[in-house]
């Protein structure tokens, strides 16, 4: 789908104003007065129009359906299915880590003293630590990770101010069992049997289920708003439900110390790793889309950036504390062989 | 001889040593040889199309992360087929489409489909009843059940969401 893709030397900002510009004209009732100021902003700089661009192609992709839309909602309104099977291949990825973990992680902590059920659990950068909870329940706690425990009579409740963490959960021997929750910035996410994954930024959480489901509730939502199930993953705000999509097993391999893409965005890659390390890394707006396929090891940052060089477009500027993506457009006499082309899009 | 040519190659290595279980374990997920020999055969060229590096640790844990995001896709594309011959067939007096323009528009749906796996239904339902059947917000609003300005909202996050998405 070319025209289509990723906005690729578009700065997000910029995109971001296109899409609410689309949002003001799209509405059939949308004033002449407000195309009149888009007109402007269109005009303002060649980026804006370039945007604009995307998003007359992103329009285009759907028009040929314009006036079919009942047909289009039915077809597409078929649920993503699967989730056994989704989980099955899922299952057997945790299973090929599980054995070679401790091998793998001499930085992994763990905490194990009693007296931590009243404690905060602070990760430094680039850390991990694991923790088996009084009920048999097991987390694990990545980078830069802040987690508060509290089990009371009524609850099991995990607290995750910031960061990553994978819960195992256990049946609660108690009579009744307690449900078990965890609070994010941003909502309540209550497990029915289960292991999932959370993060908590700043502006949103994100929750991954691999097996069972949670449901969600939003901190200012009165009720559940979703329940996600095995396979699938939902980012959230305190408002609102943002996204869906498939559950990742991004979020699941940085607990054996490894970092999965497939098809990631290269300014997705580069923020996951300034989560690990004590440098910022970022790339420029031109090589932002570009898509990266691998599994790399996440406390080794030279051998990760060295192979990005290798394969795609790009080289690795660093500055202090701060380390940039810039691209580097290869000269073609200086590559071995057919498989230094570069990264294709897929679709 | 053979290990200069593994060196230049990397992929010749991780291909003899993994293709077989890779193609065994889609099997066993798909229930069907051929269409596991297809996927472990788009698997390895993802690989060689994309990246060069071969990871040492965990190859296959890397090639089943790969294969199974393509039976993902794999099983989407079932689903909508399926689920658009049965519009198209419960639709009185379909447009009579040839089979080739039809396999063309499904080609098109696909797309919008992958486009908007992430959002959340509403939105979804709000931005095509906006560019599929050309409601104001105002009707949307009525249909999905939210304000004027939730539509808005929404509106924005799926325009940004087809513009930054590659993958869900």
């Amino acid at each position: 789908m070319p025209g289509t893709g990723s906005g690729e030397g578009i700065s997000p900002a910029i995109l971001q104003e296109a899409a609410a510009w689309f949002a003001s004209l799209a509405d059939a009732a949308a004033g002449e007065e407000e195309k009149q100021r888009w007109r402007k902003w269109l005009a303002a700089h060649p980026d804006n129009a370039r945007a604009w661009q995307r998003v007359e192609a992103v329009m285009g992709q759907l028009s040929p359906f314009a006036h079919a839309g009942d047909t289009v909602r039915g077809a597409l309104g078929v649920p993503r299915r699967n989730r056994r099977r989704i989980l099955g291949a899922l299952g057997v990825l945790a299973l090929a880590g599980a054995g070679t973990a401790t091998l793998r992680l001499p930085w992994r902590e763990w905490h194990e003293d009693a007296g931590m059920a009243s404690a905060d659990y602070h990760t430094q950068i680039g850390r991990i630590a694991t923790t088996t909870l009084p009920d048999g329940s097991r987390v694990w706690l990545g980078s830069q990770g802040v987690l508060d425990m509290d089990y009371g009579p009524q609850l099991r409740r995990l607290h995750l101010y910031r960061g990553d963490l994978l819960v195992e959960t256990a049946t609660d021997r108690n009579v009744p069992a307690r449900p078990f929750v965890v609070d994010t910035p941003h909502g309540r996410l209550r497990a029915l049997g289960t292991r999932f994954a959370v993060r908590a930024d700043p502006r949103q959480s994100r929750i991954d289920v691999f097996e069972g489901a949670v449901e969600l509730t939003p901190t200012d939502a009165n009720q559940p708003v979703h329940i996600v199930r095995a396979g699938e993953h939902a980012l959230f705000d305190r408002a609102d439900l943002l996204a869906v999509g498939q559950a990742s097993i991004l979020h699941e391999a940085w607990t054996r110390g490894m970092l999965m893409a497939d098809r990631m965005r290269l300014d997705a890659l580069a923020a996951e790793l300034s989560r690990w390390h004590p440098v910022s890394i970022d790339c420029d707006p031109d090589v932002a889309g570009l898509q990266v396929v691998g599994a790399y090891p996440l406390r080794d940052l030279d051998p990760i950036l060295g192979a990005l060089a290798g394969s795609l477009p790009v080289r690795v500027v660093r500055e202090g504390g701060h380390i940039r993506i810039v691209s580097a457009p290869r000269a073609s006499s200086s590559t071995s062989g057919q498989f230094d082309s570069p990264p294709r899009r897929i679709e | 001889m053979q290990t200069t040519e593994k060196q230049a190659f990397p992929f010749a290595g991780l291909y003899e040593a993994h293709h077989g279980w890779l193609r065994a374990w889609l099997r066993r997920k798909l229930g069907c040889a051929d269409k596991a020999a297809d996927l472990a055969h788009d698997t390895f060229v993802r690989v060689l199309a994309q990246s060069k590096y071969v990871p040492p640790n965990e190859p296959r844990a890397y090639l089943s992360t790969i294969a199974h995001g393509l039976m993902v896709d794999h099983w989407r594309r079932l689903d909508l087929e399926r689920a658009y011959q049965e519009v198209l067939a419960a639709a009185p007096l379909a447009t009579a489409a040839s089979p080739e323009t039809r396999a063309l528009t499904f080609e098109a749906l696909l797309a919008i489909d992958a486009m908007l796996a992430a959002l959340p239904e509403k939105a979804k339902r709000a931005f095509l009843l906006s560019q599929l059947d050309g409601l104001t917000y105002r009707e949307i609003a009525l249909q999905v059940g939210v304000s004027e300005r939730m539509v808005k909202k929404y509106m924005a996050s799926a325009m940004l969401h087809c513009l930054t998405a590659v993958d869900a």
